[in-house]
């Protein structure tokens, strides 16, 4: 079993609900996201792209976080998920520059949006100060038959979840659908680095030629 | 029925009120805690093998080391004129010695260089780089120094969350670095080969120093055997490469001790020849074995540094605005790379914009 990720950014109309869906199951601090949606503009008016990019851990097959631990904190599961032992993190912060994505937080003092609210109250039972902490694919709730709370609160099924090895699992079929239906290849983030990461991308399918300007095209027509 | 329970319960309930999840009921540790979970990885096989084949070999080279110890110290330690130098200065002098270290040395370097220059380029150091220089010189010089004594050295993180790893890490870390110095102080203060006994300083720092670590190791490879958990699944082969190596080099220095006390050369000869080559295939292998540590630790610990005096600073805009402080350069990193595969003809600039 191989869990994966996939991210259709031709869906993604960058509402933020993932990361707001990812705070609330996972009850992270304030300045902890491990679901953030980086808003992107590139080119100057009148020749403006604007595209969204959602990202979380990438469970790299060859996670340098993992090897970077001096604390044998960090493991991997058996469905492919990186996991921070909480117990076992002395908050070496080796992890954190090791991460090519910077999707693994470290602060020395949580700080909390709310602290005497009983949703806090919660949280902070289950983080612990100066412990590394990155985003596990919601394990606590795949081990239970769901899916991450980001996918489910996703608006525009943008985010799709499932097991990369079953040819049969929603993200196999979705992915082969897209590949026969838009010619689209699922991409991965820094691939170039060797990491494996299995949070994939795929391109949004309306080409850049369209909406990027073309020669010929005058100030203020689009 | 259901429904209208469902109603009077939800009316009775605090807005407040946390819904039970279940998993946040579990008793346990924290739910991101390995525990929980189905543990990894590689098999199971090499996990209780290689521990009890190390545990053993290492268990039983200690008891010879020590047997040969008791039978032939007694009378060296009140020898004045028996000395590892000029007895083995005849088969290898410390000048041959030191020139093979500097051939070695940089090979080591070599290695670790090549080594270190993938974890940096992974890190992204290059694309902080322009960020980190905002801090100026004397910042960066300080919070290097304070990685260097603090964290390198002092190892903070242990010795402020765990005291007894941290005494067990340090009898390693010290003990290796006073056999360093024993080695250091040998090749200054010894240029002629003489003869010293027991109480010399050269002898003293790197019996204490092997001492020293020996017994740090005894408690790594205990818990190399016992802590299934300190199986990665990825640096396992490193671990173990690492302890065996040290303890081994660590033995045959002190059987080159004792058998050269015992005045029997030929033994020594052997032993110090062994000796040589366990530190030889230790250091070599240092990049690619835990010993890599040593390197791979700080240097992450010092990047993690900077990101935090940055962020403190206030001199990035980016740092401060993006909602997850501490990593503008590699969101910018991975947006860069994103945009090669959406859009390969967007003109430059690109921004983040960070919204609250």
């Amino acid at each position: 079993m191989k869990l994966g990720f996939l991210v259709d950014l031709q869906r993604c109309i960058g509402c933020d609900m993932c990361t707001i869906a990812c705070k609330q199951e996972n009850g992270t601090p304030a300045d902890v996201f491990f679901a953030r949606v980086l808003n992107v503009e590139a080119g100057e008016y009148p020749s403006v792209r604007r595209f969204y990019l959602p990202v979380l851990c990438n469970q790299c097959e060859d996670a340098p976080c993992l090897k970077a631990c001096p604390n044998k904190a960090i493991f991997r599961r058996e469905d492919g998920i990186v996991i921070i032992d909480q117990d076992r993190c002395k908050g070496a912060g080796a992890c954190v520059s090791a991460c090519p994505y910077g999707n693994i937080y470290l602060t020395s003092e949580n700080q909390w949006y709310t602290p005497d609210s009983p949703h806090e109250a919660v949280a902070k039972e289950r983080v612990k100060d100066h412990v590394a902490m990155k985003c596990t694919y919601c394990a606590q709730r795949v081990d239970n038959g769901l899916e991450p709370a980001c996918v489910v609160a996703c608006p525009t099924d943008a985010r799709i979840f499932g097991d990369l090895d079953d040819p049969d699992s929603k993200i196999s079929r979705y992915i082969a659908e897209q590949k026969e239906s838009t010619d689209r290849e699922p991409f991965g983030l820094l691939e170039q680095l060797g990491t494996q990461p299995k949070t994939r991308y795929l391109a949004p399918v309306n080409k850049p030629e369209v909406c990027l300007e073309t020669e010929g095209t005058k100030e203020g027509e689009y | 029925m259901i429904d209208k329970q469902a109603e009077a319960q939800a009316e009775q309930r605090c807005p407040w009120e946390p819904l039970d999840l279940g998993f946040q009921r579990q008793a346990g540790p924290p739910v991101y805690g390995a525990h929980p979970f189905v543990h990894p990885t590689v098999g199971k096989a090499p996990q209780r093998i290689l521990p009890i084949v190390t545990g053993g070999w290492f268990v039983t080279t200690l008891l010879l080391t020590l047997v040969v110890a008791i039978v032939l110290v007694r009378d060296a330690i009140l020898s004045e004129q028996l000395g590892t130098s000029i007895d083995l200065g005849a088969w290898i002098t410390t000048e041959t010695i030191d020139r093979w270290a500097m051939v070695l040395g940089i090979l080591l370097v070599i290695l670790s260089v090549g080594v270190m220059a993938r974890v940096i380029h992974r890190a992204g150091f290059l694309a902080s780089w322009p960020y980190y220089r905002t801090l100026g010189w004397k910042t960066i010089a300080r919070i290097f120094l304070r990685t260097l004594f603090d964290d390198w050295l002092a190892v903070r993180t242990l010795r402020t969350n765990d005291k007894r790893r941290w005494a067990i890490h340090g009898l390693i870390l010290y003990g290796f670095i006073l056999m360093l110095a024993s080695t250091t102080v040998a090749d200054f203060l010894n240029k002629e080969n003489n003869p010293h006994g027991f109480w010399w300083i050269s002898r003293i720092l790197g019996n204490a120093g092997g001492l020293s670590s020996m017994i740090g190791l005894c408690f790594i490879a205990w818990r190399l055997w016992k802590d299934d958990f300190e199986n990665n699944g990825k640096t396992w082969i490193g671990d173990i490469a690492f302890v065996f190596l040290l303890t081994m080099t660590i033995v045959t220095g002190f059987a080159t001790e004792f058998t050269t006390y015992g005045t029997n050369i030929q033994a020594a000869h052997v032993a110090f020849g062994v000796h040589l080559g366990f530190i030889i295939v230790l250091l070599e292998n240092a990049p690619f074995t835990r010993f890599n540590h040593v390197l791979i630790t700080p240097v992450l610990a010092f990047f993690t540094h900077l990101n935090e005096a940055l962020v403190a600073s206030h001199r990035v805009a980016a740092y401060e605005e993006e909602p997850a402080p501490g990593r503008h350069a590699k969101s910018e990193r991975i947006v860069a790379d994103a945009i090669r595969h959406i859009a390969p003809d967007a003109r430059p600039p690109v921004r983040i914009r960070y919204f609250p």
